[in-house]
């Protein structure tokens, strides 16, 4: 099965290897990823990256490979069971710290404690990101399947910075870091971010081998063998 | 939490010592289903409808005390089926208090009558009737008219003979929060109580009636409206107040499964109380070959609906040790006997 690996950013792609295209965030990186997969015709996308945390069992590092993702608007997608079923054997198999959970897609960054706890009553999701979503939907309309794997940077339990509370991801890390440093009030929780950063892309570069590998080596049962 | 002051220390010098021990997954209550035959149907239950040869089946005295000894939980919670149907159910609680475990009887009270002068008041001993609302709403959800009228003479009975009593509230879809809190007030002020528990059903495939489950985003509902009445400070629930929190979703939490594990006549129950996929023959391995993070809200369908107190207490009991905020807020209402929030 080939496989086209994808993140938003170029720092989450530098950590789930080398292989691995940076798309760009909203519209412009579904754009990017539409033209991706039309240069390339993958039988799957991998989308990686980091995620905010809504499961409050989760810390900083924690994986979360998707079994669905949910949009704002209600609609759920899956990946192929199998091959979930595959990496989640596989990951455990590794000891590594990882979660096989629901992912909820939105528009803006989820900020703070309570927001967090709120989409967590209403979705039941692990994590949240704002491209999962969008990025299973343009996979599907170019015919290819889709695979998530997400590493926690802000557990359930903190609140962003406050200069990162409008966060859109045209903004890059020095502009980010500027931004902390302003404001006095927000270094400690740069600071604490830095370290989970640190720790989610540390978790990213080691599990990401290890689902790509399975989902390039897995094919997915037919559904007409099933009909 | 309103819990006494010898069983909050027990189990808070228990969690410091696993604590300590730096274990990740420790049990804080057994639940021990010594049969699974019942002399009722309510329409909630899923504990009842195994086979004829399985309902016929008992656990011995001597099962119950090592099933005790091998997962270690400070507190037992003797479930069922009807545990007062057991033959032996006054040595198996009486073994149970001998090895300084804090019990709690769990009974719909019809049977309590016949073993009262079998069964000694203790300190360790906690008889916890199941009461789901006055008597048109209880014996309704009970399914048999005059069970509310006997678990009421029964509680009565008890709390003259000097037996700690508590309840059992199973909060349903039919349940409204006028009622649940006419409820609360008569347990308390009427028949004098030393606690109450409270924890919306939980939606087991094989019970009777589905139409009764809540919805999650109901459950809160529910649950607020029941704990913002102005009745509520009079209310002593043996719960933390992290947990009272979570069921009006004020707080975020992830199911602790591990926390309340199941011994039935079938085995350690895969993966808790309220699901079994499987059973493992010893604690041991029920802890380490299960693999949890496939279970809990968000991560297992079964688990969207559920906010019950076997799967959420330990996870209260647990962030109320972490935080020094919580632990004065639990501190206060078992000091002060009534709940805090």
């Amino acid at each position: 099965m080939s496989l086209l690996l994808v993140a938003p950013t170029a720092r989450e792609a530098r950590a789930l290897g080398s292989d691995c295209h940076v798309t760009g965030t909203g519209e412009a990186g579904e754009r990017a990823l539409a033209d991706l997969l039309q240069e390339h015709r993958p039988d799957t996308v991998l989308i990686g990256g980091l995620c905010g945390g809504l499961d409050p069992s989760l810390g900083a590092g924690h994986l979360i490979l998707a079994r669905e993702v949910i949009d704002e608007a209600g609609d759920i997608q899956q990946p192929p069971a199998m091959t979930v079923t595959n990496a989640r054997r596989a990951l455990r198999n590794e000891g590594l710290r990882f979660v096989c959970s629901r992912l909820v897609t939105v528009n803006r960054p989820v900020a703070t404690r309570d927001a967090k706890r709120d989409l967590w009553n209403e979705h039941g999701a692990a994590g949240v990101d704002m491209e999962t979503a969008a990025f299973a939907r343009v996979a599907a309309e170019h015919g290819a399947g889709w695979m998530a794997l997400r590493a926690v940077i802000d557990p359930a339990a903190t609140s962003l910075p406050a200069a990162l509370r409008n966060w859109n991801g045209e903004r890059g890390d020095l502009a980010s870091a500027l931004g902390i440093a302003l404001r006095p009030t927000d270094w400690l929780a740069g600071g604490k971010l830095a370290i989970s950063l640190r720790s989610a892309l540390g978790a990213l570069h080691a599990a990401a081998p290890i689902v790509a590998r399975v989902t390039r080596d897995t094919v997915p049962l037919g559904d007409d063998l099933l009909a | 939490m309103g819990i006494p002051l010898r069983q909050a220390f027990a189990v808070s010098r228990y969690l410091l010592k696993q604590k300590l021990l730096r274990k990740e997954r420790y049990p804080l209550v057994l639940m021990l289903e010594p049969l699974y035959r019942c002399n009722l149907e309510c329409e909630g239950c899923g504990k009842i409808q195994h086979p004829e040869e399985i309902l016929n089946t008992y656990l011995s005295p001597e099962e119950c005390w090592e099933a005790a000894e091998e997962c270690g939980a400070p507190v037992v919670s003797i479930a069922g089926g009807e545990p007062l149907i057991h033959p032996q159910i006054d040595e198996i609680v009486e073994g149970l208090i001998e090895r300084k475990k804090f019990v709690y009887l769990c009974t719909n009270a019809i049977l309590l009558d016949r073993w009262l002068p079998k069964l000694e008041p203790s300190p360790y001993l906690t008889i916890s009737v199941h009461m789901d609302g006055l008597r048109e709403q209880h014996d309704k959800a009970v399914d048999r008219d005059g069970v509310f009228d006997k678990a009421v003479a029964g509680i009565r009975k008890a709390k003259e003979q000097g037996y700690r009593v508590s309840t059992n509230t199973t909060v349903f879809n039919d349940s409204s929060p006028e009622e649940m809190g006419a409820l609360f007030n008569f347990l308390m002020d009427d028949l004098n109580i030393d606690g109450m528990m409270v924890s919306p059903g939980y939606d087991y495939p094989k019970a009777p009636n589905q139409s009764v489950f809540l919805k999650r985003p109901e459950m809160i509902a529910t649950f607020q409206s029941i704990l913002d009445s102005p009745d509520r400070r009079r209310w002593r629930f043996f719960h933390t107040p992290a947990f009272l929190d979570f069921l009006q979703g004020k707080r975020a939490m992830q199911c602790t499964a591990w926390g309340n594990p199941t011994r039935s006549v079938l085995g350690w129950q895969r993966p808790c109380y309220l699901m079994n996929e499987s059973y493992a023959t010893s604690f041991v391995e029920l802890i380490e070959e299960t693999e949890w993070e496939r279970y809990g809200y968000g991560r297992d369908a079964r688990c969207t609906n559920c906010m019950a107190h076997c799967g959420y207490e330990a996870t209260a009991v647990g962030a109320t040790m972490e935080s020094p905020l919580e632990g004065v807020r639990a501190a206060l209402g078992t000091l002060g006997g009534r709940a805090t929030s």
